[in-house]
């Protein structure tokens, strides 16, 4: 076990399990977003696992920053922390994790206060979450020391490449709600309802 | 109503949360290869106060150190042994076109 410089590897590991976790929920959300599972798994689940992710992916990212404030090798004080363009090391590298952060911080806001808020600027804020993604992933690989790992490279090629897949499929997918399985079989048992009306996906 | 509020993928949250931990004390433990200390950022360019803050202070490049340079004895890959010479000073000479091979 490594004892000397402990803080060191703290901050990078929990920043690099902190970009598989938002990588993980961005893609979880793209895949929810795309429509792919209707049936299974079922969008409940789906989203309950998305926001226990993104949660994680809060909690890593505050334990890697812990981490660079407590590590005495490379010195991160609050200022270069919290201020962009601050560090000595790196400071754009730097400056774009820090916007990941507050873009990340306002993603986890607004999803506690969804309730207090519309569902629209909820959105608009939501859509934030693949901007706070790219920031990161170029964080990941302009600041961080690991960034030459091929597994690194692999999963970021692969989890980028299928989110944007996913994004040109959800271009295709029909608009407005994901279709309710329940509904449409009441829908389809109800005399009143005509055939092709009970095919159509639920909008609303 | 506790099932509700845990919502239907607690389990699978629970294996997130209890796999994110494990990967990162693994990383941390530094059994992932190439994980090791000397990935640490070019420290040597900063922290020029370091030592007098009473810090583990700027480490010195590899220029300073040595590090990368021939040593006695040391043979460039390719070439004979006679293509560089290293005096007793520590002074390195090369035959033509070998310094800007090996630097």
């Amino acid at each position: 076990m490594v004892t000397d410089g402990i803080w060191w590897y703290v901050a990078r590991s929990a920043g690099i399990v902190a970009w598989i976790l938002l990588a993980t929920s961005v893609l979880w959300a793209a895949a929810l977003a795309s429509r792919l599972f209707v049936k299974r798994p079922k969008a409940p689940w789906i989203l309950d696992l998305h926001g226990g992710v993104s949660n994680l992916a809060v909690v890593f990212t505050g334990v890697h920053l812990v981490g660079l404030y407590l590590d005495d090798y490379v010195e991160f004080g609050l200022k270069e922390l919290l201020v962009p363009l601050t560090s000595t090391y790196r400071p754009v590298a730097v400056a774009w994790g820090i916007v990941a952060v507050y873009l990340l911080a306002a993603l986890q806001a607004t999803s506690l206060l969804k309730k207090r808020m519309s569902h629209k600027a909820w959105r608009k804020v939501h859509h934030l979450a693949l901007p706070t993604y790219v920031l990161a992933t170029v964080h990941l690989f302009t600041a961080g020391t690991d960034a030459s790992h091929a597994a690194l490279s692999i999963a970021a090629y692969a989890v980028s490449g299928m989110i944007l897949a996913l994004g040109l499929t959800r271009l295709w997918a029909p608009k407005g709600r994901l279709p309710r399985p329940a509904r449409s079989a009441k829908a389809s048992a109800s005399p009143a309802k005509t055939p092709a009306t009970a095919t159509e996906p639920s909008s609303g | 109503m506790t099932e509700r509020r845990r919502g239907p993928a607690a389990p699978a949250r629970r294996l997130a949360a209890g796999l994110s931990t494990a990967a990162t004390l693994g990383l941390i433990s530094g059994r992932i290869p190439g994980h090791a200390r000397d990935a640490h950022p070019e420290h040597g360019d900063r922290h020029q106060s370091g030592a007098d803050a009473g810090g583990r202070g700027p480490a010195p490049s590899r220029r300073a150190t040595g590090a990368g340079r021939p040593h006695p004895g040391r043979q460039a890959p390719g070439t004979s042994a006679t293509a560089m010479t290293v005096a007793a000073d520590g002074t390195v000479h090369f035959e033509d076109g070998m310094e800007d091979y090996l630097w």
